[in-house]
């Protein structure tokens, strides 16, 4: 009797156990398609798309991050939501930069659709451009995807690192780099009109002491309260136009980031409910602000 | 008489653990854009590095039993079903050539 055959392997689906830096992987080759097909222009950012040694190895993504070329962002929503993905945050309703919208697929999870790259004061045309100028093709899941050059890569990390408080990438990113490597990257920044935010993220902001931003990208580098945030970008707000934008988003519930802490679409009762512990939240901030400026009474 | 060329097809991503720094034998697929997210593990893990290594059927199959540590002859005809259901399924493409 003959041996029973070898077992003819199998392939499963893994929408499951698949690692999420695998599953990264896939989605920022996903999302390349998916630009391809619809005749988007993309530069893929962060994550897989950094250039081996500017980041430290075992460094894991937990989404794709895209920047999709000035005009083309609508066309492209429109194609995520033609394969299934869904809206997760709006433009206007992810950040005080209004950069990003995030989209979400059961099977590849998050991506941030950037319209720009925050920090630069120069167009999201001049930046877009600037990023392509020595952008190649990466391949990611094996697959070829545009990424910027490496002066570019670096300028993106470090603006990256001036909106928040870490310092996970400077040491890569900024401090082993050759003179004129970071030479050319504060060229870049100054070509961009993006010195500030570069000072901030190499801890040089102090520099840029009474310029309007200044306050914005401090809040930013070193944290603080929600009336810290809002009293930044009021400041920031250079035109009448900006600063009703900033008054209007200071009173309103950011129903996207509801609908995520919910899990649900909120209803207009829980909205309501939102709105009011939002300005309960606000006005607390503010009585504790007056309350550390007043002058404390002397004991007799 | 022809060769049979076995290759990763267009449109195809994919992902080896290693690359993850995972000490695992298995491997992450996917048609783009739709997917699903595949998962091919050990035997068949070893067949697609072998078919993205190198080509024809000897090949993969010689380049297989390296990796799995099998004799040739015990796995060819598995080998042969597995590239056959990677065809059908659009993941795998395979062209045939005449042999100079």
């Amino acid at each position: 009797m003959a041996d029973d055959p070898e077992p003819v392997p199998v392939v499963e689906p893994a929408s499951t156990t698949i690692p999420l830096n695998a599953r990264v992987h896939l989605a920022h080759a996903v999302v390349q398609r998916i630009a391809e097909d619809s005749g988007v222009s993309l530069l893929h950012l962060k994550g897989p798309a950094v250039l081996r040694g500017l980041r430290p190895p075992g460094w894991r993504s937990s989404d794709v991050d895209v920047l999709v070329r000035p005009g083309q962002f609508t066309r492209f929503e429109a194609a995520l939501g033609g394969h299934g993905w869904e809206p997760s945050s709006h433009l206007e309703t992810g950040s005080a930069f209004a950069h990003a919208a995030n989209w979400w697929h059961p099977y590849w999870g998050y991506v941030d659709v950037h319209a720009h790259w925050p920090g630069p004061t120069a167009s999201p045309e001049q930046v877009y451009a600037a990023f392509s100028e020595d952008s190649f093709d990466q391949p990611i899941g094996h697959t070829p995807c545009p990424v910027p050059g490496r002066t570019a890569q670096i300028l993106v990390l470090l603006l990256h690192t001036a909106r928040g408080t870490s310092d996970a990438d400077l040491e890569l990113a900024w401090r082993v780099q050759s003179e004129e490597q970071q030479q050319a990257v504060v060229k870049l920044a100054v070509r961009l009109g993006a010195q500030l935010p570069l000072a901030a993220a190499l801890g040089a902001l102090d520099d840029h002491r009474g310029e309007s931003s200044y306050a914005l990208w401090h809040y930013y580098r070193q944290g603080g309260g929600r009336l810290d945030e809002w009293r930044a970008r009021w400041r920031a707000a250079e035109t009448p136009a900006a600063r009703i934008r900033v008054l209007a988003s200071a009173a309103r519930v950011n129903r996207d980031h509801l609908r995520m802490e919910l899990g649900h679409p909120p209803s207009p009762a829980e909205v309501r409910r939102a709105q009011v512990a939002r300005i309960g939240r606000l006005g607390s901030e503010t009585r504790r602000l007056v309350a550390d400026r007043l002058p404390r009474r002397r004991p007799r | 008489m022809t060769v049979e060329r076995y290759a990763v097809a267009p449109g195809v991503a994919w992902v080896d653990a290693d690359e993850m720094g995972l000490d695992r034998t298995e491997l992450y697929v996917a048609r783009l854009p739709a997917g699903p997210p595949l998962l091919l593990i050990d035997a068949a893990w070893a067949i697609w590095l072998a078919m993205a290594e190198t080509g024809t059927m000897a090949e993969i199959v010689a380049r297989t039993a390296e990796l799995t540590e099998s004799a040739p002859d015990d796995i060819e005809t598995a080998v042969a079903d597995f590239l056959d259901g990677l065809v059908r399924q659009g993941l795998a493409s395979v062209t045939r050539t005449a042999e100079e």
